[in-house]
């Protein structure tokens, strides 16, 4: 048995081996365009139907145990939304004078951001790893790094690998994900790294600055990133004596991911 | 020995779990691995058990959220070493406590091997979580292996 084994160990490393040259040299990212080929159709029905599926069963949970806290619920939304009213008012009005400014001083109208609209086929959560994939790639003008929202300019994450017809989103709680972040009214500046579980660190905030529960986390635009995107809101601040830095965690927005209709900012 | 399509059957539901449970936010660690441990610690057909384990690794590896190639190389480094701690420690004939030892130990290499390219206290944070779900996981799959196979479980 032990010969048979260690034989079969040999011929089976080099077959694999084979599969993944050819996978990275030969022909590029053939084995994972196929395999992505295979599962997409099937997987955005899957994502489609179990974000539906996910909405519905919350929907009947929470109406039959927790009528009360839905009541309160709905009657701070209604203030917030009557807040955002006013501010989305305020704004326009400032919008108006910028544009009326602009062209009087001649500077040129910023861009738009372009969206490319995709659906997601694939979650992939485990301890390591929080991405997705998306079923857009480069022949739709896809690249790495470009940021990935979903409705509401909530970002969800970056495009980490990008393939011809598919792209694979790192998403914000991945321990390889960072982002340059704003804290608050204030603005603090702060870096978001990712510590799973819907959740990001906020690190380089130092005892001296203010940041408290609930206030609203948005990228800062001194990376790739498009600036004023929402990441989440602060769920805990801690200090240590002697450290330097507080201890900041967010709680993310979208998390776990369940809507299967995403945008690509392009570039 | 597992039949195929037990096998194929068993690789298709954790397939499909492991696309679904993101949804709920509780995942904590990846179900396929954790199935090749223990199919691996048990099989009385060793040889054909890992070549079908990593053929079946190559499929979720395009899904494990990292470089193609990593999973299958973490599997090639469980399988040697569940390999040589079965011939050198005899693990397959002893009690049910040891086996489940054993079994905790490979998901921590596994788990380690997974982490190399994350911050070490993510990994010790990470590990109570995930040795949780593998405790459920194994309960469940040496139930399911025991009705499907013709091994002593």
């Amino acid at each position: 048995m032990v010969r048979g084994f260690y034989k079969t160990y040999f011929l089976v490393s080099i077959a694999v081996s084979a599969i993944l040259l050819i996978n990275k040299y030969l022909f590029v990212d053939f084995w994972t365009d196929g395999l992505y080929m295979i599962f997409n159709k099937p997987g955005v029905f899957l994502v489609d139907n179990l974000g539906k599926a996910a909405d519905f069963s919350a929907k009947v949970f929470y109406s039959s145990f927790q009528i009360s806290k839905i009541t309160a619920e709905n009657e701070d939304l209604k203030t917030e939304n009557l807040k955002l009213l006013s501010e989305v008012a305020r704004l326009k009005k400032s919008e108006q004078e910028n544009d009326l400014l602009r062209k009087q001083l001649t500077i040129p109208v910023e861009d738009q951001r372009q969206l490319l609209a995709a659906k997601v086929f694939s979650l992939n959560q485990n301890s390591a790893a929080s991405t997705l994939l998306i079923n857009k790639g480069t022949k739709d003008h896809a690249e790495k790094s470009m940021a990935v929202i979903a409705p509401g300019n909530v970002l969800i994450g970056a495009l980490n690998r990008v393939f011809n017809d598919y792209s694979e989103v790192l998403l914000l709680d991945d321990p390889r994900s960072t982002a340059s972040v704003k804290i608050g009214d204030a603005g603090i500046i702060a870096n978001a790294r990712g510590v799973g579980h819907g959740q990001v660190s906020l690190e380089l905030v130092t005892n001296n600055e203010s940041v408290s529960q609930n206030d609203l986390v948005v990228t800062s635009g001194l990376d790739n990133l498009p600036e004023v995107l929402l990441l989440g809101k602060i769920s805990n601040v801690g200090l240590k004596g002697g450290n330097l830095f507080k201890t900041v965690t967010a709680g993310l927005f979208d998390y776990p991911v369940t809507n299967p209709n995403l945008f690509v900012i392009l570039r | 020995m597992i039949r195929w399509y037990y096998f194929l059957v068993i690789v298709l539901v954790i397939f499909l779990a492991e696309r679904l449970l993101p949804a709920t936010g509780l995942v904590s660690i990846s179900l396929f691995p954790l199935f090749a441990i223990i199919l691996l610690l048990r099989s009385q057909n060793y040889v054909t058990d890992f070549w079908r384990v990593v053929i079946s690794g190559l499929i979720f590896d395009g899904f494990s959220g990292f470089g193609f190639g990593f999973l299958t190389l973490i599997i090639f480094l469980l399988g040697l070493t569940i390999y040589l701690a079965r011939n050198e420690l005899a693990i397959s004939q002893r009690s049910w406590f040891s086996s489940l030892t054993f079994f905790i130990l490979f998901v921590i290499e596994y788990q380690a091997l997974f982490l190399l390219k994350s911050p070490r206290h993510y990994l010790i944070a990470s590990l109570p979580a995930a040795l949780a779900y593998s405790l459920i996981f194994y309960w469940l799959l040496t139930w399911v292996l025991k009705k499907t196979t013709n091994d002593i479980f």
